[in-house]
């Protein structure tokens, strides 16, 4: 029984060494907050699929798939063409425009693009809502996996120890720790993923298995190996496009563009981001199919679904090795995605809106760690918040996702590309998504399609109506050159 | 850069289908005019390059190229949509229900090859001329 706790307390600490071992790489904000542009295709492309990969795939996709079954795919099967189409539209330009100024943040290069502040400081608001969000449900999924990986220490300790790794190596190392750790990470969650749907395949007779449970337990007509089985067409579909678009508002992936050496490096970066990210979705459908065929039916596979990943792995003749392992994994998929949030957050809070609203900055590496650690005080009570309510962390994390769809994706997309959009057609359209998320999530409860693609919808709806309608205004040669390219 | 009627002929084609997806299949319009909705709009900005045409400079075999991308992509994911969303149910391969085999191929895997190893093939940076001229500009006017 030596592997469960072993092999996640071996990662936490290899983590902490890799971490910390980029302190003395991180000598400016250039280091902090774009890892000194140093990256290539193979970094990069790691970093990018462990940073999007997080609690939400490696808990919340198998919880989900447990409650729904394989209609819950629709989320992630658009991994497989996101990565090129971010490549193709945003990452190319943002490439280009970190080329030209050395922008070190999203909302620089869209203060770049229209060359005025009101956009970037809606966008460095965007980034801090989203990123609290999405940060508390690391902290959620965080507080589950330690249940499973080390089961003789406290909830809270593991929580505090967990947070406290995390908050080490970023504070203390920025992007470069962020950077190199996602890599360590995402090599651990693509073995671990790939391990894990191995072994439930074997254990329940491969694919053709798969269909023959399902009928000899009578779950055939429950619908759960159909796409829409469960879900309604509206849910779905909506779900599929909401991951499919909105993926190109994500500013923990995109983030990464501006760190690139060269735009050359973006040939590879599709085929590194998919091929780790489609052997990362493995466990989405591993342990979510292990979770209905092996413990019991949907919805009831253990006390909570978000739980019912791990409980796969402690059934009678389970591998110590593998149990360790996906734990170990659960664990870096959050921790991956946590530092690159406290990071986005801190840029948010202490460089991007006061220079968006004409204050000083808060230029030394002081502020951006204290910055840092008041996001993350900021997420936990998210968490705690969410733990208590008892949600999903799948849901959760789809509001967090959401939230950067809505409020970022019809900006970077079309805004980046199309000389018509104007400063005040992207600050419009990203308040409407926004504002039409908040308020769809608090006034209008049980939407017929995700609220998130509505208020995403809202935002395409303004900023092309914007632009259509508005007025040109000259686009400065520089930006025009970095937009054509 | 959005080409010339770029994003006229994105709307109009999504708006098109998607109105005839709503008139053909009533039951389940929701469903399949989100379908159609994203998939020609993705197939709009990818098969034209972030709906401006392929990067300026390349040849015409990479334009041929960046148009067999498009449309490989196009197809795929319009036909592993269709199946998922129930085109034609029963079971499939291994006993598993054809709409999942369309939502795994058709969506997820096939568009993972084509366009990850397509954009590598395809892609076209900027030369280092160009890139120089790009910071010489940003420098003359910040």
């Amino acid at each position: 029984m030596a592997g469960r706790p072993l092999i996640p307390a071996l990662l936490l600490l290899l983590t902490l060494a890799v971490g910390l071992a980029a302190v003395r790489k991180t000598r400016d904000s250039s280091d902090f907050f774009v890892a000194g542009r140093r990256l290539g295709a193979v970094r990069a492309g790691l970093a990018v699929a462990a940073s999007a990969f997080s609690g939400f795939v490696f808990l919340g996709g198998p919880g989900l798939t447990a409650q729904v079954g394989f209609g819950s795919l629709f989320i992630v099967v658009p991994a497989g063409f996101t990565a090129a189409l971010l490549c193709r539209t945003a990452g190319r330009r943002l490439v280009l425009i970190a080329e030209a100024s050395g922008a070190q943040t999203l909302p620089e290069s869209i203060a770049f693009r229209f060359g005025a502040r009101a956009p970037a400081a809606l966008a460095a608001v965007a980034i801090l809502v989203g990123s609290v969000i999405y940060l508390g449900v690391q902290l959620a999924a965080l507080a589950r996996a330690a249940r499973f990986a080390f089961p003789d220490v406290s909830l809270v300790t593991c929580l505090a120890l967990g947070l406290a790794v995390v908050l080490a190596y970023s504070l203390a190392g920025g992007m470069v720790a962020s950077v190199n750790t996602d890599v360590l990470q995402g090599v651990v969650m693509v073995g671990a993923a790939t391990a894990a749907f191995f072994w439930v395949m074997t254990e329940v007779g491969g694919p053709a298995g798969v269909a023959e449970s399902v009928n000899a337990r009578g779950l055939e007509a429950s619908g759960f190996l159909e796409p829409l089985g469960v879900l309604d067409p509206a849910t779905g579909f909506g779900f599929l496009l909401l991951f499919s678009i909105g993926t190109l508002g994500q500013p923990h992936m995109l983030h990464k563009f501006l760190m690139l050496k060269s735009p050359e490096a973006l040939r590879y970066l599709p085929a590194v981001i998919g091929g780790a990210q489609g052997l990362s979705i493995l466990v989405w459908i591993g342990l979510g199919t292990g979770a209905v065929l092996l413990l019991g039916a949907p919805g009831n596979a253990s006390g909570h679904p978000d739980e019912a990943a791990l409980a796969v792995l402690n059934l009678p003749g389970t591998p110590e090795l593998l149990a360790g392992l996906v734990a170990a994994a659960v664990l870096a998929a959050i921790m991956s995605t946590s530092d690159a949030f406290l990071n986005l957050g801190a840029a948010a809070l202490c460089r991007d809106l006061p220079r968006a609203l004409n204050r000083e900055q808060f230029q030394s590496l002081a502020a951006a760690r204290l910055a840092a650690l008041a996001v993350g005080l900021a997420a936990l009570g998210i968490a705690a918040w969410h733990l208590a309510e008892g949600g999903l962390i799948a849901l959760l994390g789809t509001l967090g996702f959401g939230a950067f769809a809505a409020s970022l994706a019809p900006t970077l997309l079309l805004g980046l590309a199309w000389q018509r959009i104007t400063a005040r057609a992207a600050t419009l359209s990203m308040a409407a998504g926004l504002g039409s998320l908040i308020a769809f999530e608090s006034l209008l409860p049980g939407l017929p399609a995700p609220s998130a693609l509505l208020a995403m919808a809202a935002g395409f709806a303004v900023l092309l109506a914007a632009g259509l309608f508005s007025r040109p205004e000259p686009v400065p040669e520089p930006v025009r050159l970095a937009m054509t390219l | 850069m959005l080409a010339k009627g770029g994003a006229a002929r994105i709307l109009a084609a999504s708006l098109v289908v998607a109105a005839a997806a709503t008139l053909l299949v009533p039951g389940e319009s929701a469903g399949f005019v989100a379908a159609a909705g994203a998939s020609l709009a993705i197939i709009a900005v990818w098969s034209t390059g972030s709906a401006g045409g392929p990067p300026s400079g390349t040849g015409k075999l990479r334009n041929r190229l960046h148009q067999a991308i498009g449309i490989g992509f196009g197809l795929s994911l319009a036909a592993g949509a269709l199946l998922a969303a129930g085109l034609a149910d029963g079971p499939g391969a291994f006993g598993l229900p054809r709409s999942l085999w369309g939502l795994v191929l058709g969506v997820w895997l096939i568009p993972l090859v084509v366009t990850s190893l397509g954009f590598a093939v395809s892609f076209a940076p900027p030369t280092p001329a160009e890139l120089e001229r790009l910071r010489a500009r940003w420098r003359e006017d910040p």
